[in-house]
């Protein structure tokens, strides 16, 4: 059950990093694909923590920091990018 | 304590999926953000707790502790951003949107 | 409590977090490097921050409800194939034109049912602060500000925040 549990975890989060990376293909407007690559380095986020508690090795965590701080950094850089720039794909 | 841990972090994902699915649910970016938002910040925030409850030692589980605090000060922050920036360079909102009068008046401005 | 002392124990957790260790060589390691950050670095302002601890937990606590809350509202929406979103964007008036409860009252709008922040004008001594929130189910605009107000109640509560200081003038449609 455990095994399944755990499997079921990592074919969702691919399946929602995948609709991530969809959303900024395909975008809409600009601020739309700032939104899916912002929603793609959380699930990212969450597949590197989904692998530390999977093979209960601390290094995942170290990784998991720089994952999502770096998130935040990038969000906020592109986002008043768009901010001056205007909304045009 | 292993079962509960991975029902955790099963359902902290179907969150994650939540907000993928989300992204493509919604007619314009202020609704999808509310769904990728949200669905994210508490996908992570569960998977986590799940991942705390495996680790036997302290310090592992205080840097577990660590990145939630930052993911929860980080996440509504830049979907904020995110948001205002879409607001401030015109992006269109869903047909269906209503206004109230300031509002309207600040929207006209940009 | 001072922002030194609670910035000092900050930086030490985060030290000890980021080691992944908590044996008393790096607890004293850690102390030591926080004093010497912020003997080089002290804080610009060290008025004490204005919070109660007691009331911040409250108010921390009803805002990890109100996640949950939202998640299953925003699950509800994508899952069902109906369509019931009434989209608007209401401007409401806060009380306080304090930067750390403004800061406070927006992220726990952000992280409840239905509401985001999209936009914030810094208001000055005469003009108040007002929020621009974006709301997915739409009733009536009064209902969204009695919402806002609430929360504002809440962090008013947890953080009264200090004087500011800081004498710059607010630009046209808050910080930059």
């Amino acid at each position: 059950m455990t095994e399944f549990l755990e499997s079921a975890t990592l074919a969702m989060l691919g399946l929602a990093g995948l609709l991530a990376l969809l959303r900024v293909g395909r975008g809409g407007s600009l601020p739309d694909k700032v939104l899916g690559a912002d929603t793609l380095i959380l699930v990212l986020a969450g597949g590197v923590a989904a692998g530390a508690g999977i093979t209960r090795d601390g290094t995942f965590l170290d990784a998991l920091v720089v994952v999502t701080l770096l998130g935040f950094v990038g969000t906020i850089t592109v986002a008043r990018y768009v901010e001056r720039r205007g909304a045009r794909a | 304590m292993d079962l509960i841990s991975a029902l955790l972090m099963a359902v902290g994902a179907a969150f994650s999926l939540l907000a993928g699915v989300g992204l493509h649910r919604f007619d314009d970016v202020f609704a999808r953000m509310h769904a990728a938002g949200k669905a994210s910040t508490l996908g992570l925030l569960l998977i986590l707790l799940g991942v705390a409850l495996r680790l036997s030692e302290l310090g592992p589980v205080l840097k577990v502790g660590l990145v939630a605090v930052l993911a929860v000060i980080t996440i509504p922050a830049g979907v904020h951003l995110i948001a205002r920036a879409a607001w401030r360079a015109g992006t269109e909102l869903a047909d269906a949107t209503v206004f109230d009068e300031v509002s309207q008046r600040r929207f006209d401005e940009f | 409590m001072r922002p030194r002392i609670l910035l000092a124990a900050w930086l030490l957790l985060v030290w000890v977090a980021l080691w992944r260790d908590v044996s008393p060589a790096n607890l004293v390691s850690g102390a030591l490097l926080s004093g010497v950050v912020i003997w080089v670095f002290p804080p610009a302002n060290d008025a004490p921050l204005g919070v109660r601890p007691l009331a911040l937990v409250r108010f921390i606590g009803s805002t990890a409800l109100s996640i949950v809350r939202a998640n299953l509202v925003v699950a509800w929406e994508v899952v069902t194939p109906s369509n019931r979103i009434n989209e608007g964007v209401v401007a409401v008036e806060l009380q306080s034109s304090n930067p750390l409860v403004i800061t406070h009252v927006s992220h726990a709008i952000i992280l409840a049912p239905g509401t985001m922040v999209i936009d914030i004008d810094k208001g000055t001594d005469e003009r108040p602060t007002k929020l621009f929130v974006h709301v997915l189910h739409l009733r009536t605009v009064d209902e969204v500000r009695d919402e806002v107000l609430e929360l504002e109640a809440l962090a008013l509560a947890a953080v009264s925040g200090r004087d500011d200081p800081d004498p710059t003038p607010p630009t046209e449609g808050g910080a930059r």
